[in-house]
């Protein structure tokens, strides 16, 4: 049968893809790489995050329904870092397509920070920060980070949980690496 | 008793192209008050219902409208009982057709073109049956999720009303876009915006120097394509023609762009191919 002919050449092409362009590194003031990548039909993303004391860790995030299963990040993005403490990651996707090329182009992106102290990583604060399918997008500019205050300003053009109405959020990020909304800002 | 009309079981009744519902008689050779069951199935979608009359007719054309598929329908007068079944297929609407039909709805400017470059405006088959995508997406607006109802499945405008609806939130959003700040646009603007979001991504940049919106002046269409542009900033690409990128790039279309790739998905081509 035909199916059967191609299956084994479409793994090897599928594996391929994975080992070719399933992952995003960015680099971090340590000098080491942080790394992002998702295990094929997995629907979680993979962070591999250098440790102060040597070696790394894994630490798996979650996306959300925009994103398909196994989609890889297309992008990467360090907002801020306090050297072994904490991160702040945008990490972007491809949209699922919906009929008549809806979102084909779109893009699903969202913003973690990582408390990086502790023996492992661990993700203390996420928001879909922009999204085709959502609505969802920043204003320009959309993130600003204070590193004398560690506060990071988010600006939404259209925000989550608005119904397209903008917002303006605060983000205090604390010893613990823990972000705090600061009052009066959403 | 026997229903006498329609005269052969499996009779065809079709929908015009302004989805107007045909007059469907049912007649029996019975006489007196008439109870008529009935129930049309399309695949996964049906709907039943019960009619009451005083004599050996009627007609299915109300208790259908926006409904296709197999008609089924027991006719009962006293202790006797008669069923016959007949099926109901659709017929295309015209570009104009769905164009004239869009005109009346608000904020719909540009969608008729999308409907035009994604679907040719067909609705339905070569059999008369809506169009049915391999991801359940069913008539020409495909519609997904939420799942279209039947008469959504059927009724090509109330499928173009629910496509609009999504439109309208891309239309939404361009709008918030462009005022930003204050910010003036003409109607033109409002549209690529609207159907370049539809694909994904903005359509415009603000140019403070001239203090009004640009189309975004570093993406370059592959005008052989759809939807498929280049960043001219991406070093690989500046300083390079379309024609250079296309045969660089074009055998790797087949698939998503992945991370070593330099072109992509890019709404702002598809905007610009779906506009002219």
């Amino acid at each position: 049968m035909r199916i059967k002919f191609w299956a084994s050449g479409l793994l090897v092409a599928a594996l391929c893809a994975v080992t070719a362009w399933a992952q995003q590194s960015l680099r971090l003031a340590s000098g080491k790489s942080l790394t992002a990548y998702v295990v094929q039909n997995k629907e979680q993303t993979i962070f591999t995050v250098p440790k102060p004391s040597g070696g790394t860790s894994r630490l798996h995030v979650e996306r959300d329904a925009t994103v398909a299963a196994g989609q890889a990040p297309v992008s990467l993005k360090l907002v801020a870092e306090i050297p072994d403490s904490m991160l702040i990651l945008v990490d972007s996707y491809q949209s699922i397509p919906g009929g008549m090329s809806y979102c084909q182009a779109g893009e699903e992106s969202f913003l973690r920070v990582l408390s990086i102290s502790g023996k492992r990583p661990v993700e203390t604060y996420r928001t879909k920060l922009e999204s085709c399918r959502d609505n969802l997008e920043l204003a320009s500019p959309g993130l600003e980070w204070s590193p004398e205050t560690k506060t990071l300003d988010i600006h939404w053009l259209s925000a989550p949980g608005k119904g397209g109405k903008p917002e303006d959020r605060a983000l205090k990020i604390g010893e613990d690496g823990k972000p705090r909304a600061v009052a009066g800002s959403e | 008793m026997n229903i006498t009309s329609p005269s052969s079981n499996n009779s065809v009744f079709t929908i015009t192209s302004d989805s107007t519902w045909p007059s469907i008689s049912f007649q029996t050779d019975a006489t007196g008050p008439h109870t008529w069951n009935w129930k049309i199935i399309w695949g996964s979608f049906s709907q039943s219902g019960t009619a009451n009359t005083a004599s050996n007719q009627w007609d299915a054309q109300s208790a259908v409208a926006n409904y296709g598929g197999t008609l089924t329908v027991t006719a009962q007068s006293g202790d006797q009982t008669a069923v016959a079944a007949v099926k109901i297929k659709g017929t295309n609407p015209s570009p104009n057709d769905v164009t004239q039909f869009l005109a009346s709805n608000p904020n719909s400017a540009g969608f008729d073109k999308i409907l035009i470059q994604e679907s040719g405006c067909r609705h339905f088959n070569a059999v008369g049956e809506p169009i049915k995508s391999f991801d359940n997406g069913y008539g020409m607006c495909q519609l997904t999720k939420p799942t279209p109802s039947f008469e959504q499945v059927w009724n090509w405008k109330s499928n173009i009303t629910g496509g609009l609806s999504l439109f309208a939130t891309k239309v939404s959003a361009a709008t918030n876009y462009l005022s930003q700040a204050g910010r003036s646009f003409t109607q033109d603007q409002l549209k690529y915006e609207s159907v370049c979001r539809w694909n994904g991504g903005s359509y415009h940049e603000w140019d403070n120097s001239q203090s009004l919106w640009v189309r975004h002046p570093n993406i370059l269409c592959d005008s052989a394509t759809g939807n498929i542009g280049w960043d001219m900033t991406d070093t690989e690409n500046t300083g390079k023609t379309e024609a250079q990128l296309h045969q660089r790039d074009r055998a790797s279309y087949g698939a998503a762009p992945g991370s070593n790739s330099h072109w992509k998905y890019s709404g702002v081509c598809y905007a610009d191919k779906v506009l002219g």
